[in-house]
């Protein structure tokens, strides 16, 4: 059950934290190939955000993406640079990103102003359609890129809890987490009151459904913390990533 | 209805409390989550123990909750340390409103305190409230002849 609506299913792949897909992927493994697909579609959301926040019609957005995707992530090899060491993945991609998409904004310019026909061409309707719909207080391209980002990271959380869940049987925990907690704060969904939860699943108390709830929400903070992580001993990455998110969604307009 | 764009932040700041405070084991954080679970609007779990304004009708309820967690809680962690939590809010309700919450006899009650007030790693705060407890059932007992 996808936590969004979003055709792209960003937790492809979610048994590879963020870092072992990406190290894999940049590799000369066996499964590189499978890895860099798993890395495409999985970051294919805050890719196109920021191309489609960049003042890029809907339509030609997704090729710019998919051009991005293939001439630098795979064509030049950007998963190949990236190492936790080094840095965020997310900095690297966004900065590939931006590099990318101010080139390709920079070459319609031109090719505007010296159109190869010799004759001046008007803009696309589309194009000048999606560009004059795009609210000047909306997002800017960035904060696009970090919402998806943050939304990719949680569908990959919850695609891990989920499945852990119900391969023990848990299926109560994990609907009451989902419907409780999960969809409320990604969907704007009512939560689903305790009394509720109570009947369905022929629990005891209240106390049960606190209980069940708190020890979920533990799993999906340690599942989080795992996507976003590259070991054990980096809690303070993990620290600086999410406040770095954090602080970006609250720049962002809501 | 919340915002889904607010309120995705949500998930990253349980990380943020996790990771912010380094004292915080994950058997502690589970217990504030659990109290924050049983009123949204208690952010200070300790501190809500100790304040004499604290309703009777919440200690109950925080009491069921880590009652609960301390007979199914997944780690041994999380089961002492509802053990820990369990006892005290049957102390704060015996202190701040001379109340018995719980069934269990007074020996059971004492070792339980005495454990609380004999643990250092106990916040102060925390050890103080087990002690008055332990003092205050000790004179009910002698009061009612027991």
């Amino acid at each position: 059950m996808p936590l969004t609506n979003r055709s792209n299913d960003s937790s492809a792949g979610a048994s590879h934290t963020n870092w072992s897909a990406i190290l894999d992927a940049g590799s000369d493994s066996s499964t590189a190939a499978a890895s860099r697909d798993t890395v495409a579609q999985r970051y294919w959301p805050a890719i196109h955000a920021f191309v489609r926040r960049s003042g890029i019609s809907h339509a030609e957005a997704e090729d710019v993406t998919q051009g991005f995707i293939c001439d630098v992530m795979l064509g030049r090899n950007l998963l190949s640079h990236a190492a936790p060491e080094r840095g965020r993945f997310r900095s690297l991609l966004l900065t590939a990103v931006r590099n990318y998409v101010y080139d390709e904004l920079r070459r319609r310019t031109a090719t505007t102003r010296h159109p190869s026909t010799g004759s001046v061409v008007a803009l696309d309707g589309a194009s000048v359609g999606a560009i004059s719909h795009l609210d000047p207080k909306a997002d800017d391209p960035e904060a696009a890129f970090d919402r998806e980002w943050v939304r990719m990271l949680i569908d990959q959380a919850a695609h891990v809890v989920r499945e852990n869940a119900q391969s023990k049987g848990l299926d109560a925990a994990w609907d009451i987490f989902d419907r409780r907690l999960l969809r409320p704060m990604c969907e704007g969904a009512a939560p689903v009151s305790t009394e509720e939860f109570i009947k369905q699943w022929s629990l005891s108390s209240p106390a049960q459904v606190a209980n069940i709830l708190v020890r979920m929400k533990r799993k999906f903070t340690a599942a989080l913390m795992q996507q976003l992580g590259h070991g054990d001993d980096d809690q303070e990455i993990v620290h600086r990533e999410i406040a770095g998110l954090l602080a970006a969604l609250e720049r962002g307009p809501h | 209805m919340k915002d889904p764009a607010s309120s995705s932040a949500e998930p990253l700041k349980w990380v943020l409390q996790a990771t912010s405070n380094p004292d915080a084991t994950p058997a502690k954080m589970l217990v504030c989550w659990l109290a924050q679970e049983i009123d949204p609007t208690l952010t200070d779990l300790d501190g809500a123990l100790v304040d004499s304004r604290t309703p009777l009708v919440l200690l109950n309820s925080l009491k069921d909750a880590f009652k609960h967690l301390r007979r199914e809680g997944e780690t041994g962690d999380d089961r002492s340390i509802a053990a820990t939590y369990y006892a005290l809010t049957i102390a704060a309700a015996i202190v701040n409103h001379r109340m018995r919450i719980s069934r269990q006899t007074d020996e059971a009650i004492e070792d339980a305190l005495r454990i609380c007030w004999n643990d250092e790693s106990c916040d102060l705060r925390l050890r103080d409230l087990c002690w008055r407890a332990f003092y205050a059932l000790r004179l009910g007992l002698e009061k009612s002849g027991r």
